[in-house]
């Protein structure tokens, strides 16, 4: 590690000691309801950085922390009561989940944009346009308050003697970055002003893909040696950590920083270089939960990049998480994104595919749970259907209204303005539109919730019922409704004897198909109100538990109350035959008709990646995975005699990292639900 | 034909190169002290009761008239928290194979182990398998202890080789495992004549198997392979006892199972031999 003295300020968060909370009293420059809200955002970020100080820590070379809390609301309660009773409001209102085009601010410059947008100004005032004068103003109102708190941040290091950040800083981020330094020091100032703005779960996107050009330079000219570069990205990467948990998110951790490398670019180019690798290297030297690395694979991906990806798994981080481009880009395509759009996909904070600077998308709008499609067919149809088939279309039938209830329930959306992060995305300012009104694409993305428990339960029926004939539709609803009370030889047979997906055998895998195919055929030609598809997809976000909560013990043999297994897993509890048949199963289902995101998720236990052989043997397993075609990896190193012991004491395990369901956090922070499900979840040993 | 499997492990790193599946066989000629595998020890089904999970309800005690329940002892399809399962589970070499290459494609970057118990005991059954597994590298994991001609058989068809060599004096051996080590040696010196690479793994057991006699006394049975043959110390787990008592077993083997073990690789290098210690 380079920056020993600055990850250990890090790890004792001793910068804590810098934070004030925002003064309330100014709240009142940006609650004024006759004044449009995207101005209000402008007048609340100008508000919250000129409170900033600039406080450089000792050794830190990329700055920018936040010393002050998060402001409130620019809506007063009552404003915000009839705002949201008037509109689909998806989760806090402000804009999350997407990926800015870091990369064209960071080669233009922030007065370059300010220029543009004022030129764009000066047309919506000849041409009589209000709403994009307050957007373009408020835009420009925001460039100057970000420079202004650049401009201070210089000052303290002329004062402090510290010649090299001044210097940085007297280029960026008014003028195009010139080095690797400034290209990294830009943006984190164009990082920290989204999270300051109040966009949440901003990621970070495709890193390798522009800076590696930056840091080549660097290193033919002799400007930077490799030992300098690493030691900038290890500055970079703690700029992530330092005031994460000011940020919003679902849980701590959730913040949705996610980092992506490899991959072609939009021509078709292999991406992975040197970058790439030290980003991988960086990581596992750190250990810290951010930003989360993701790694875009395909068929033509070399063995040694699995190698050397997997020893980044080997720090227990859950990273990297892997996309498949042979499956991911033709599907994405098939959605009807552009080919070079596609090519460029990256991922939301946890695994949904999106589109940097194109796309306005909201990849989490709903979730679809399976199980409680089977369970509406079950009490509703099963006693009238004469036979399996005549059954499935019941099940088709409860899938799709499941789906058409969540499409039927996106309508009239409000997104907060965001207009300083409309300036990193293609074509707000040329259009004088915020970002929050959309842009050049404009989806949905619906997770798919519970696939394996439906799926196994759908079987179950299937060779009870109609093959069997063991089992009568209402001892099955019977059985469901009392938890299984009275029903022990059925609940051993459905829940420890008949197969699960991920055993490797054809019958859960048809009926998982089947499942798959009536989800996607429901969202098949829906459009919602910005134009925009429903993707539908296989992650399940926190619904693992949630879409379990209001149901009946299901066909399988989950009690009443019991989670699903996380994404597109096998369940829970199932004992599945072996890595093997878990990643044959589950690449042989059509994950690309279903491409909004959400991996197959395998835990190992930490042993496994003890030796060399241990790596090389995972890495194998990943490289057929995609080699088979599978969409989407999520690979987690765990030890749950030490999950065990962290719950039994907390303190001693402050810095325990795991997975959860797309992102990784500090095992202590999380609710006991969270914490428990990963203990549940099957874990593959030597 | 039939084999008796006590447990089929997708994705088994320690037996044998590249992604590899182990077929556990059943029954075992030795009684070895340390046995981590009590499960595999005797030659038939048999209920095995997870005591960390059985919640004393007495479901299973009841009479079932199950087919597969018959001869258990009680009933294994009624347990609400499945603590108490059949282990050993008959198997066609049709099915066997049916069941490996549902895997094929991660079979053909390693292949299939077979372990145990010991498995050349079922040897007939182990080649039938192999027939059906064309194309498939094949390993064994055997304690020796079986007669030569079935030893010979076996490992004509099978290429890579993990044989145990627990303790080089008879009357030691014996006294450890409940058998001389007679078979074990002729095996293995016929093995080492054959010219053919193995690999030789040692248990290392605190105060049995990791004295300096025992230590240099394999290592120089072994010193002809010098260049072929690896050595692996593998040390004594800790768990074991552990594992016998969750499934309600006297575990009491009779030396200090917390004593210091000695990873002592000198004998074997000085001899020739390739060595790790895990």
């Amino acid at each position: 590690m380079y920056q020993e003295k600055l990850y250990e300020y890090y790890l004792e968060r001793k910068h804590h000691a810098f934070r004030v909370p925002f003064p309330e009293s100014r709240a009142s420059a940006f609650r004024d309801p006759a004044v449009p809200p995207v101005r209000r955002m402008a007048a609340r970020l100008s508000a919250l950085l000129s409170e900033e100080r600039p406080v450089i820590l000792p050794g830190q070379k990329i700055v920018f922390l936040r010393t002050v809390t998060a402001p409130p609301s620019i809506f007063s309660g009552e404003e915000w009561d009839r705002i949201s009773g008037e509109h689909f409001i998806h989760e806090l209102g402000y804009l999350s989940n997407m990926s800015p085009d870091y990369a064209s601010v960071i080669r233009k410059g922030l007065l370059a944009c300010r220029e543009e947008a004022g030129k764009r100004l000066a047309r919506a005032q000849s041409e009589g346009d209000p709403e994009g004068i307050d957007f373009l103003e408020s835009a420009i109102a925001e460039i100057d308050a970000v420079r202004d708190l650049a401009s201070r941040y210089r000052e303290e290091a002329e004062k402090e003697g510290l010649s090299e950040i001044a210097r940085v800083l007297s280029r960026v981020p008014d003028y195009p970055a010139g080095s690797f330094y400034e290209a990294l020091q830009f943006f984190r100032i164009l990082h920290y002003a989204l999270w300051a703005e109040g966009e949440y779960h901003n990621t970070a996107g495709r890193f390798d893909l522009w800076a590696w050009p930056y840091l080549e330079k660097d290193l033919a000219s002799g400007a930077l040696t490799e030992d300098a570069a690493a030691a900038l990205l290890e500055d970079f990467f703690l700029s992530f950590n330092w005031d994460s948990d000011l940020y919003t998110g679902v849980q701590l951790g959730d913040n949705g920083q996610s980092m992506m490398l490899g991959g072609v670019d939009s021509l078709g180019k292999d991406v992975y270089n040197p970058l790439s690798k030290m980003c991988l290297e960086t990581s596992y030297a750190l250990k810290l939960i951010d930003p989360k690395i993701n790694l875009r694979v395909s068929r033509d991906t070399p063995f040694e990049r699995y190698l050397e990806a997997t020893r980044l798994t080997k720090a227990g981080l859950g990273f990297p998480q892997y996309s498949n481009d042979d499956v991911v880009i033709p599907a994405l395509e098939k959605l009807g994104y552009e080919k070079e759009d596609a090519r460029n996909y990256t991922v939301a904070a946890c695994w949904e595919f999106i589109l940097p600077g194109v796309g306005a998308e909201i990849v989490n709008i709903g979730a679809l749970s399976y199980p409680k499609a089977i369970q509406k067919a079950v009490y509703r149809d099963l006693a009238k259907a004469p036979d399996y088939e005549s059954f499935l279309k019941c099940v088709e039938n409860a899938v799709r209204e499941e789906a058409e209830e969540i499409v039927e329930g996106v309508k009239n959306l409000y997104i907060v303005p965001a207009p300083f992060y409309s300036l990193l995305m293609d074509g707000c300012v040329e259009r004088a539109r915020d970002v929050s009104l959309g842009n050049k694409y404009n989806n949905f993305g619906v997770h798919g919730t519970g696939l394996s428990t439906a799926a196994d339960s759908l079987y179950a029926i299937r060779t009870l019922i109609f093959e069997e004939g063991s089992l009568t539709p209402a001892e099955l609803i019977d059985a469901m409704e009392k938890d299984f009370g009275g029903y022990d030889a059925l609940l051993h047979r459905v829940r420890y004897e008949l197969p699960k997906l991920g055993d490797g055998e054809p019958g859960p895998r048809e009926a998982a198909e089947v499942l798959m195919n009536a989800f996607a055929g429901a969202l098949q030609g829906k459009k919602n109100e910005r134009g925009g598809v429903f993707r539908p997809g296989t992650g399940s976000a926190m619904f693992y538990l949630r879409h379990a909560e209001g149901l009946d013990a299901s066909p399988d043999g989950r009690r009443r109350g019991e989670p699903f297994g996380t994404n597109f897993s096998p369940s829970l509890y199932a004992k599945s035959a072996g890595p093997f048949s878990v990643i044959g199963d589950f690449t042989a289902l059509p994950a690309e008709k279903t491409i909004n995101g959400g991996p197959l998720t395998m835990e190992f236990h930490s042993s496994v990646f003890r030796t060399d052989e241990g790596i090389d043997r995972v890495a194998r397993l990943v490289k057929l995975f995609v080699d088979k075609g599978g969409h989407q990896l999520q690979l987690n190193s765990v030890n749950r005699e030490r999950l065990l012991e962290a719950q039994e004491h907390p303190e001693l395990h402050k810095n325990l990292i795991v997975r959860i369901w797309g992102w990784s956090a500090y095992f202590v922070e999380l609710d006991k639900a969270y914490q428990d499900h990963l203990i549940a979840r099957q874990e593959f040993d030597e | 034909m039939t084999g008796l499997v006590f447990d089929i492990k997708e994705f088994a790193l320690h037996d044998g190169t590249g992604l590899r599946t182990t077929v556990f066989l059943k029954g075992c000629p030795l009684r070895c002290a340390w046995c981590h595998n009590p499960e595999g020890m005797k030659p038939g089904r048999e209920l095995a009761r997870d005591l960390k999970k059985c919640r004393r309800c007495g479901r299973c005690l009841s009479p079932c008239g199950h087919e597969e329940c018959r001869g258990l002892g009680a009933c294994v399809k009624i347990c609400p928290e499945d603590a108490v399962k059949a282990v050993g589970r008959l198997y066609t070499p049709e099915e066997l194979a049916r069941r490996l290459l549902r895997n094929r494609e991660f079979l053909a970057a390693g292949g299939v182990t077979f372990s145990g118990g010991e498995p050349l005991l079922q040897t007939g059954f182990i080649l039938e398998t192999a027939e059906l597994l064309p194309g498939i590298g094949l390993a064994v994991e055997t304690s020796a202890s079986v007669p030569p001609e079935t030893f010979r058989r076996a490992l004509s068809r099978i290429g890579e080789i993990y044989a145990d060599l627990k303790l080089i004096d008879p009357r030691e051996h014996e006294k450890w495992t409940g058998s001389d080590n007679r078979l074990i040696l002729q095996n293995l010196a016929w093995l080492l004549k054959s010219g053919r690479k193995f690999t030789a793994r040692v248990p290392l057991i605190p105060g049995v198997t990791d004295t300096p006699e025992n230590l240099s006394g394999i290592a120089a049975f072994l010193s002809p392979g010098a260049g072929r043959v690896r050595v692996e110390l593998i040390p004594y787990n800790p768990m074991t006892g552990a594992k016998y008592r969750s499934v309600g077993r006297e575990y009491a083997p009779g030396f200090d199972e917390k004593a210091p073990l000695r990873r002592d690789l000198s004998p074997f290098l000085e001899a020739g031999l390739e060595a790790a210690a895990y």
